[in-house]
Protein backbone atom coordinates (compact mmCIF):
# COMPACT_ATOMS: atom_id res chain seq x y z
CA UNK A 1 0.00 0.00 0.00
CA UNK A 2 1.37 3.39 -0.96
CA UNK A 3 2.22 5.77 1.81
CA UNK A 4 0.14 8.92 1.69
CA UNK A 5 1.95 11.95 0.33
CA UNK A 6 1.25 13.69 3.62
CA UNK A 7 3.36 11.12 5.50
CA UNK A 8 6.36 11.70 3.28
CA UNK A 9 6.10 15.42 3.58
CA UNK A 10 6.16 15.00 7.31
CA UNK A 11 9.19 12.71 7.28
CA UNK A 12 12.15 15.11 7.50
CA UNK A 13 14.59 12.81 5.67
CA UNK A 14 12.25 12.36 2.74
CA UNK A 15 11.49 16.05 2.65
CA UNK A 16 15.15 16.99 2.78
CA UNK A 17 15.92 14.78 -0.19
CA UNK A 18 12.99 16.19 -2.15
CA UNK A 19 14.24 19.69 -1.54
CA UNK A 20 17.79 18.73 -2.47
CA UNK A 21 16.86 17.18 -5.82
CA UNK A 22 14.54 20.10 -6.58
CA UNK A 23 17.62 22.35 -6.72
CA UNK A 24 19.19 20.07 -9.33
CA UNK A 25 21.25 17.86 -7.02
CA UNK A 26 22.02 14.43 -8.50
CA UNK A 27 22.62 11.25 -6.53
CA UNK A 28 25.48 8.93 -7.44
CA UNK A 29 25.07 6.20 -4.88
CA UNK A 30 22.47 3.96 -3.29
CA UNK A 31 23.67 5.07 0.14
CA UNK A 32 22.35 8.57 -0.45
CA UNK A 33 18.80 7.36 -1.01
CA UNK A 34 15.81 7.26 1.27
CA UNK A 35 13.50 4.22 1.14
CA UNK A 36 10.88 6.19 -0.66
CA UNK A 37 13.33 7.42 -3.27
CA UNK A 38 14.73 3.95 -3.85
CA UNK A 39 11.21 2.64 -4.31
CA UNK A 40 10.19 5.06 -6.99
CA UNK A 41 13.53 4.87 -8.82
CA UNK A 42 13.67 1.07 -8.90
CA UNK A 43 10.05 0.92 -9.99
CA UNK A 44 10.76 3.27 -12.87
CA UNK A 45 13.80 1.31 -14.08
CA UNK A 46 12.03 -2.03 -13.62
CA UNK A 47 9.21 -0.99 -15.94
CA UNK A 48 11.67 0.56 -18.40
CA UNK A 49 13.59 -2.74 -18.57
CA UNK A 50 10.43 -4.76 -19.23
CA UNK A 51 9.38 -2.32 -21.94
CA UNK A 52 12.72 -2.64 -23.73
CA UNK A 53 12.54 -6.43 -23.78
CA UNK A 54 8.93 -6.75 -25.01
CA UNK A 55 9.87 -4.87 -28.16
CA UNK A 56 11.52 -8.13 -29.27
CA UNK A 57 8.44 -10.35 -29.62
CA UNK A 58 6.54 -7.30 -30.87
CA UNK A 59 8.92 -6.35 -33.69
CA UNK A 60 10.37 -9.74 -34.56
CA UNK A 61 7.41 -11.17 -36.55
CA UNK A 62 8.06 -8.42 -39.11
CA UNK A 63 11.53 -9.86 -39.72
CA UNK A 64 9.76 -12.78 -41.35
CA UNK A 65 7.30 -10.72 -43.39
CA UNK A 66 9.37 -7.69 -44.36
CA UNK A 67 9.97 -7.50 -48.12
CA UNK A 68 13.73 -7.12 -48.52
CA UNK A 69 16.88 -8.21 -46.79
CA UNK A 70 17.58 -4.57 -45.85
CA UNK A 71 14.24 -4.35 -44.04
CA UNK A 72 14.95 -7.56 -42.16
CA UNK A 73 18.33 -6.20 -41.11
CA UNK A 74 16.76 -2.89 -40.03
CA UNK A 75 14.29 -4.67 -37.73
CA UNK A 76 16.92 -7.04 -36.36
CA UNK A 77 19.26 -4.11 -35.70
CA UNK A 78 16.53 -2.23 -33.83
CA UNK A 79 15.84 -5.35 -31.74
CA UNK A 80 19.53 -5.62 -30.92
CA UNK A 81 19.53 -1.96 -29.84
CA UNK A 82 16.51 -2.53 -27.59
CA UNK A 83 18.16 -5.49 -25.90
CA UNK A 84 21.23 -3.34 -25.34
CA UNK A 85 18.98 -0.77 -23.66
CA UNK A 86 17.54 -3.50 -21.45
CA UNK A 87 21.05 -4.59 -20.51
CA UNK A 88 21.78 -1.13 -19.16
CA UNK A 89 18.60 -1.10 -17.13
CA UNK A 90 19.57 -4.51 -15.71
CA UNK A 91 23.01 -3.23 -14.84
CA UNK A 92 21.35 -0.51 -12.77
CA UNK A 93 18.83 -2.86 -11.18
CA UNK A 94 21.63 -5.19 -10.08
CA UNK A 95 22.91 -2.45 -7.81
CA UNK A 96 19.56 -2.72 -6.05
CA UNK A 97 19.72 -6.47 -5.57
CA UNK A 98 18.03 -7.64 -8.75
CA UNK A 99 19.34 -10.80 -10.38
CA UNK A 100 19.15 -10.31 -14.14
CA UNK A 101 18.92 -14.00 -15.02
CA UNK A 102 15.99 -14.72 -12.76
CA UNK A 103 14.40 -11.36 -13.57
CA UNK A 104 14.49 -12.17 -17.26
CA UNK A 105 13.99 -15.93 -17.36
CA UNK A 106 12.27 -17.03 -14.18
CA UNK A 107 9.45 -14.55 -13.69
CA UNK A 108 5.98 -15.55 -14.82
CA UNK A 109 4.94 -13.66 -17.96
CA UNK A 110 1.89 -12.24 -16.13
CA UNK A 111 4.21 -10.42 -13.76
CA UNK A 112 5.88 -8.44 -16.52
CA UNK A 113 4.90 -4.80 -16.57
CA UNK A 114 4.31 -3.76 -20.13
CA UNK A 115 2.31 -1.07 -21.89
CA UNK A 116 -0.46 -1.70 -24.40
CA UNK A 117 1.39 0.11 -27.18
CA UNK A 118 3.98 -2.70 -27.27
CA UNK A 119 1.62 -5.63 -26.83
CA UNK A 120 0.55 -6.22 -30.44
CA UNK A 121 2.99 -8.25 -32.55
CA UNK A 122 3.56 -6.52 -35.87
CA UNK A 123 1.73 -8.10 -38.77
CA UNK A 124 3.90 -6.58 -41.46
CA UNK A 125 6.79 -4.21 -42.07
CA UNK A 126 4.49 -1.20 -42.50
CA UNK A 127 3.27 -1.76 -38.97
CA UNK A 128 6.88 -1.81 -37.75
CA UNK A 129 7.81 1.47 -39.41
CA UNK A 130 4.60 3.20 -38.30
CA UNK A 131 5.27 1.91 -34.82
CA UNK A 132 8.82 3.30 -34.90
CA UNK A 133 7.52 6.60 -36.20
CA UNK A 134 4.84 7.09 -33.54
CA UNK A 135 5.69 4.59 -30.79
CA UNK A 136 9.48 4.87 -30.59
CA UNK A 137 8.89 8.64 -30.72
CA UNK A 138 6.72 8.31 -27.61
CA UNK A 139 9.31 6.13 -25.89
CA UNK A 140 12.05 8.56 -26.90
CA UNK A 141 10.23 11.47 -25.26
CA UNK A 142 10.09 9.62 -21.95
CA UNK A 143 13.73 8.53 -22.06
CA UNK A 144 14.94 12.00 -23.08
CA UNK A 145 13.08 13.41 -20.10
CA UNK A 146 14.94 10.92 -17.88
CA UNK A 147 18.30 11.76 -19.45
CA UNK A 148 17.74 15.48 -18.97
CA UNK A 149 16.09 15.48 -15.57
CA UNK A 150 16.64 12.26 -13.62
CA UNK A 151 18.15 12.92 -10.20
CA UNK A 152 19.89 9.52 -10.25
CA UNK A 153 22.99 10.38 -12.27
CA UNK A 154 23.98 6.83 -13.37
CA UNK A 155 20.55 6.40 -14.99
CA UNK A 156 20.63 9.82 -16.65
CA UNK A 157 24.11 9.10 -18.04
CA UNK A 158 23.24 5.65 -19.32
CA UNK A 159 20.34 7.06 -21.33
CA UNK A 160 22.65 9.09 -23.54
CA UNK A 161 23.39 6.00 -25.63
CA UNK A 162 19.76 4.84 -25.50
CA UNK A 163 18.48 8.13 -26.84
CA UNK A 164 21.17 8.34 -29.47
CA UNK A 165 19.99 5.00 -30.84
CA UNK A 166 16.30 5.82 -30.51
CA UNK A 167 16.72 8.77 -32.88
CA UNK A 168 17.69 6.24 -35.55
CA UNK A 169 14.56 4.18 -34.90
CA UNK A 170 12.36 7.26 -35.14
CA UNK A 171 13.95 8.60 -38.32
CA UNK A 172 13.90 5.13 -39.89
CA UNK A 173 10.19 4.99 -39.05
CA UNK A 174 9.48 8.43 -40.49
CA UNK A 175 11.38 7.82 -43.69
CA UNK A 176 9.65 4.52 -44.45
CA UNK A 177 6.21 5.66 -43.33
CA UNK A 178 6.51 8.44 -45.94
CA UNK A 179 7.78 5.94 -48.50
CA UNK A 180 4.84 3.58 -48.06
CA UNK A 181 2.42 6.50 -48.04
CA UNK A 182 3.59 7.35 -51.56
CA UNK A 183 4.27 3.87 -52.91
CA UNK A 184 0.79 2.67 -53.91
CA UNK A 185 -2.89 3.03 -52.99
CA UNK A 186 -2.71 -0.24 -51.09
CA UNK A 187 0.32 0.67 -49.04
CA UNK A 188 -1.16 4.13 -48.33
CA UNK A 189 -4.35 2.51 -47.06
CA UNK A 190 -2.30 0.20 -44.86
CA UNK A 191 -0.29 3.11 -43.40
CA UNK A 192 -3.49 5.01 -42.54
CA UNK A 193 -5.11 1.91 -41.03
CA UNK A 194 -2.01 1.27 -38.91
CA UNK A 195 -1.81 4.89 -37.73
CA UNK A 196 -5.52 4.74 -36.86
CA UNK A 197 -4.74 1.83 -34.56
CA UNK A 198 -1.48 3.13 -33.09
CA UNK A 199 -2.20 6.80 -32.53
CA UNK A 200 -4.46 6.39 -29.47
CA UNK A 201 -2.18 3.60 -28.16
CA UNK A 202 0.81 5.93 -28.33
CA UNK A 203 -1.08 8.89 -26.86
CA UNK A 204 -1.93 6.59 -23.93
CA UNK A 205 1.75 5.64 -23.47
CA UNK A 206 2.12 8.72 -21.26
CA UNK A 207 -0.53 7.49 -18.85
CA UNK A 208 -3.45 9.18 -17.18
CA UNK A 209 -4.10 12.93 -17.42
CA UNK A 210 -2.33 14.95 -14.73
CA UNK A 211 -5.51 16.03 -12.96
CA UNK A 212 -6.46 12.39 -12.33
CA UNK A 213 -3.05 11.08 -11.37
CA UNK A 214 -2.53 10.66 -7.65
CA UNK A 215 1.02 9.32 -7.47
CA UNK A 216 3.47 12.15 -7.95
CA UNK A 217 6.57 10.51 -6.43
CA UNK A 218 8.41 10.41 -9.73
CA UNK A 219 8.15 14.18 -9.95
CA UNK A 220 8.55 14.90 -6.25
CA UNK A 221 11.88 13.04 -6.22
CA UNK A 222 12.76 14.26 -9.68
CA UNK A 223 13.19 10.77 -11.03
CA UNK A 224 11.68 12.38 -14.08
CA UNK A 225 11.09 16.03 -14.87
CA UNK A 226 7.96 16.35 -17.00
CA UNK A 227 4.41 15.36 -16.12
CA UNK A 228 2.29 12.96 -18.20
CA UNK A 229 0.45 15.78 -19.93
CA UNK A 230 3.63 17.72 -20.62
CA UNK A 231 5.23 14.71 -22.28
CA UNK A 232 2.06 13.92 -24.23
CA UNK A 233 2.03 17.51 -25.45
CA UNK A 234 5.63 17.22 -26.59
CA UNK A 235 4.77 14.03 -28.47
CA UNK A 236 1.75 15.63 -30.14
CA UNK A 237 3.84 18.63 -31.16
CA UNK A 238 6.10 16.28 -33.13
CA UNK A 239 3.72 13.69 -34.57
CA UNK A 240 0.80 15.95 -35.53
CA UNK A 241 2.85 18.29 -37.79
CA UNK A 242 4.69 15.26 -39.21
CA UNK A 243 1.40 13.52 -40.05
CA UNK A 244 -0.12 16.68 -41.53
CA UNK A 245 2.95 17.28 -43.70
CA UNK A 246 2.68 13.76 -45.13
CA UNK A 247 -1.12 13.77 -45.42
CA UNK A 248 -1.83 11.12 -42.78
CA UNK A 249 -5.02 11.75 -40.82
CA UNK A 250 -4.68 11.72 -37.02
CA UNK A 251 -7.28 12.32 -34.28
CA UNK A 252 -5.55 15.45 -32.89
CA UNK A 253 -4.96 19.05 -33.93
CA UNK A 254 -3.43 22.33 -32.82
CA UNK A 255 -5.89 24.49 -30.94
CA UNK A 256 -4.92 28.13 -31.48
CA UNK A 257 -7.16 29.40 -28.66
CA UNK A 258 -5.52 27.15 -26.08
CA UNK A 259 -2.13 27.47 -27.72
CA UNK A 260 -1.52 23.73 -27.61
CA UNK A 261 -2.20 20.42 -29.30
CA UNK A 262 -5.37 18.60 -28.30
CA UNK A 263 -6.81 15.16 -28.95
CA UNK A 264 -10.05 15.07 -30.94
CA UNK A 265 -11.50 12.57 -28.49
CA UNK A 266 -11.70 12.27 -24.77
CA UNK A 267 -9.65 9.33 -23.45
CA UNK A 268 -10.20 6.58 -22.52
CA UNK A 269 -12.16 5.05 -25.36
CA UNK A 270 -13.06 1.47 -26.17
CA UNK A 271 -10.68 -0.65 -28.23
CA UNK A 272 -11.86 -3.76 -30.05
CA UNK A 273 -8.66 -5.77 -29.76
CA UNK A 274 -9.73 -8.42 -32.27
CA UNK A 275 -10.55 -5.93 -35.02
CA UNK A 276 -7.88 -3.50 -33.82
CA UNK A 277 -10.46 -0.72 -34.00
CA UNK A 278 -11.22 2.16 -31.68
CA UNK A 279 -14.84 2.99 -31.01
CA UNK A 280 -14.79 6.76 -30.51
CA UNK A 281 -18.48 6.78 -29.64
CA UNK A 282 -17.87 4.48 -26.72
CA UNK A 283 -16.12 6.06 -23.79
CA UNK A 284 -14.97 3.82 -20.95
CA UNK A 285 -14.10 4.76 -17.37
CA UNK A 286 -10.54 5.14 -16.12
CA UNK A 287 -11.18 2.25 -13.80
CA UNK A 288 -12.01 0.03 -16.77
CA UNK A 289 -9.00 1.35 -18.68
CA UNK A 290 -6.62 0.60 -15.83
CA UNK A 291 -8.00 -2.92 -15.64
CA UNK A 292 -7.41 -3.44 -19.37
CA UNK A 293 -3.86 -2.10 -19.09
CA UNK A 294 -3.13 -4.30 -16.11
CA UNK A 295 -4.35 -7.46 -17.80
CA UNK A 296 -2.51 -6.75 -21.05
CA UNK A 297 -3.51 -7.75 -24.58
CA UNK A 298 -4.08 -11.42 -25.41
CA UNK A 299 -0.63 -11.46 -27.00
CA UNK A 300 1.22 -10.38 -23.88
CA UNK A 301 1.71 -13.72 -22.15
CA UNK A 302 2.50 -15.80 -25.28
CA UNK A 303 4.95 -13.12 -26.44
CA UNK A 304 6.85 -13.04 -23.18
CA UNK A 305 6.76 -16.83 -22.94
CA UNK A 306 8.58 -16.93 -26.28
CA UNK A 307 11.31 -14.70 -24.92
CA UNK A 308 11.70 -16.74 -21.77
CA UNK A 309 11.90 -20.09 -23.53
CA UNK A 310 13.93 -18.61 -26.39
CA UNK A 311 11.69 -20.11 -29.03
CA UNK A 312 12.75 -18.02 -31.96
CA UNK A 313 14.74 -20.04 -34.41
CA UNK A 314 12.67 -22.10 -36.82
CA UNK A 315 10.01 -19.70 -37.98
CA UNK A 316 12.09 -16.57 -38.00
CA UNK A 317 14.05 -16.71 -41.22
CA UNK B 1 -2.12 -17.61 -12.17
CA UNK B 2 1.16 -18.92 -13.47
CA UNK B 3 1.67 -19.77 -17.10
CA UNK B 4 2.93 -23.23 -17.98
CA UNK B 5 5.84 -22.83 -20.31
CA UNK B 6 6.67 -25.53 -22.80
CA UNK B 7 10.31 -25.09 -22.11
CA UNK B 8 12.35 -22.80 -19.98
CA UNK B 9 15.85 -21.80 -20.80
CA UNK B 10 18.23 -23.61 -18.51
CA UNK B 11 20.89 -21.33 -17.20
CA UNK B 12 24.25 -22.67 -16.27
CA UNK B 13 25.19 -19.98 -13.76
CA UNK B 14 28.74 -21.26 -13.57
CA UNK B 15 29.29 -21.14 -17.31
CA UNK B 16 27.44 -17.91 -18.05
CA UNK B 17 28.59 -15.81 -15.18
CA UNK B 18 31.42 -17.79 -13.64
CA UNK B 19 29.59 -18.42 -10.39
CA UNK B 20 26.60 -16.98 -8.60
CA UNK B 21 28.16 -13.59 -7.90
CA UNK B 22 28.20 -11.26 -10.86
CA UNK B 23 31.48 -9.76 -11.99
CA UNK B 24 31.47 -6.28 -13.47
CA UNK B 25 33.66 -4.50 -15.99
CA UNK B 26 33.65 -0.81 -16.86
CA UNK B 27 33.93 0.06 -20.54
CA UNK B 28 36.06 2.91 -21.89
CA UNK B 29 36.29 4.09 -25.49
CA UNK B 30 37.37 6.91 -27.78
CA UNK B 31 35.83 7.81 -31.12
CA UNK B 32 39.01 9.02 -32.83
CA UNK B 33 42.57 9.93 -32.01
CA UNK B 34 41.56 13.44 -30.98
CA UNK B 35 38.85 12.38 -28.52
CA UNK B 36 39.39 11.54 -24.92
CA UNK B 37 39.15 7.98 -23.76
CA UNK B 38 35.91 8.13 -21.80
CA UNK B 39 33.68 5.92 -19.79
CA UNK B 40 30.85 4.62 -21.96
CA UNK B 41 29.24 1.95 -19.85
CA UNK B 42 29.38 -1.18 -17.81
CA UNK B 43 28.95 -4.90 -18.46
CA UNK B 44 28.62 -8.02 -16.38
CA UNK B 45 30.73 -10.97 -17.55
CA UNK B 46 32.34 -14.09 -16.02
CA UNK B 47 35.72 -13.47 -17.68
CA UNK B 48 37.77 -10.95 -19.66
CA UNK B 49 37.02 -12.52 -23.02
CA UNK B 50 33.24 -12.38 -22.59
CA UNK B 51 33.52 -8.87 -21.19
CA UNK B 52 35.33 -7.82 -24.39
CA UNK B 53 32.63 -9.34 -26.57
CA UNK B 54 29.72 -7.96 -24.56
CA UNK B 55 31.21 -4.47 -24.44
CA UNK B 56 31.77 -4.48 -28.20
CA UNK B 57 28.22 -5.59 -29.02
CA UNK B 58 26.33 -3.56 -26.45
CA UNK B 59 28.16 -0.27 -26.84
CA UNK B 60 28.10 -0.29 -30.62
CA UNK B 61 26.66 3.19 -31.07
CA UNK B 62 29.91 4.40 -32.68
CA UNK B 63 32.68 2.86 -34.71
CA UNK B 64 35.13 3.26 -31.85
CA UNK B 65 38.78 3.82 -32.62
CA UNK B 66 39.72 2.33 -29.27
CA UNK B 67 37.81 0.42 -26.63
CA UNK B 68 38.91 -1.30 -23.45
CA UNK B 69 37.37 -2.92 -20.39
CA UNK B 70 38.54 -2.71 -16.77
CA UNK B 71 37.38 -5.01 -13.98
CA UNK B 72 35.45 -2.82 -11.54
CA UNK B 73 37.41 -4.32 -8.64
CA UNK B 74 40.66 -3.09 -10.20
CA UNK B 75 39.58 0.54 -9.97
CA UNK B 76 41.08 2.28 -6.97
CA UNK B 77 39.01 5.22 -5.81
CA UNK B 78 40.63 8.48 -4.78
CA UNK B 79 37.66 10.71 -3.98
CA UNK B 80 35.56 7.93 -2.47
CA UNK B 81 38.19 6.29 -0.35
CA UNK B 82 37.34 2.82 0.82
CA UNK B 83 34.22 2.60 -1.32
CA UNK B 84 33.71 1.01 -4.70
CA UNK B 85 33.82 3.28 -7.75
CA UNK B 86 30.60 5.06 -8.61
CA UNK B 87 31.27 5.51 -12.28
CA UNK B 88 28.76 2.91 -13.42
CA UNK B 89 27.19 3.53 -16.77
CA UNK B 90 28.03 5.88 -19.58
FE1 LIG C 1 14.76 1.30 -26.52
FE1 LIG D 1 13.51 1.95 -30.13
Amino acid sequence: MATALKDIQEDPRERALQEKVATGYQLEDVEEMTDRYKDVLVNTVHIAADLEVVTLPTYSPAIKTSPTLEDKIAIAAACQDELGHAQMMYRILEDFGYDTHSFLFERDPEEWRTFQMLEFPHEDYIESVVSMCYGDRAGYITTVDLEENCSYAPLARSLRKVNYEETFHVSHGERWTKFFWNQSDDSRRRVQETVDFYFPLCAAWFGMPDDLKTRTDQLAYRVRGASNDEMRQKWLSRVVPFSESVGIKVPAHYDADQGKYVLDYEAPIYLDEEKREWDYSRQITWKEQLKIWKKGSKHKVPSIARVISEEWGKDLW
Amino acid sequence: MATKLKSRKKIDQKRERGGTDPKYYEVFARKDSHSELSHVGSVEAPNDQLAQVRAWYIYDQHKWKEMCVVPLEAIITVTEEGKSAKIKMA
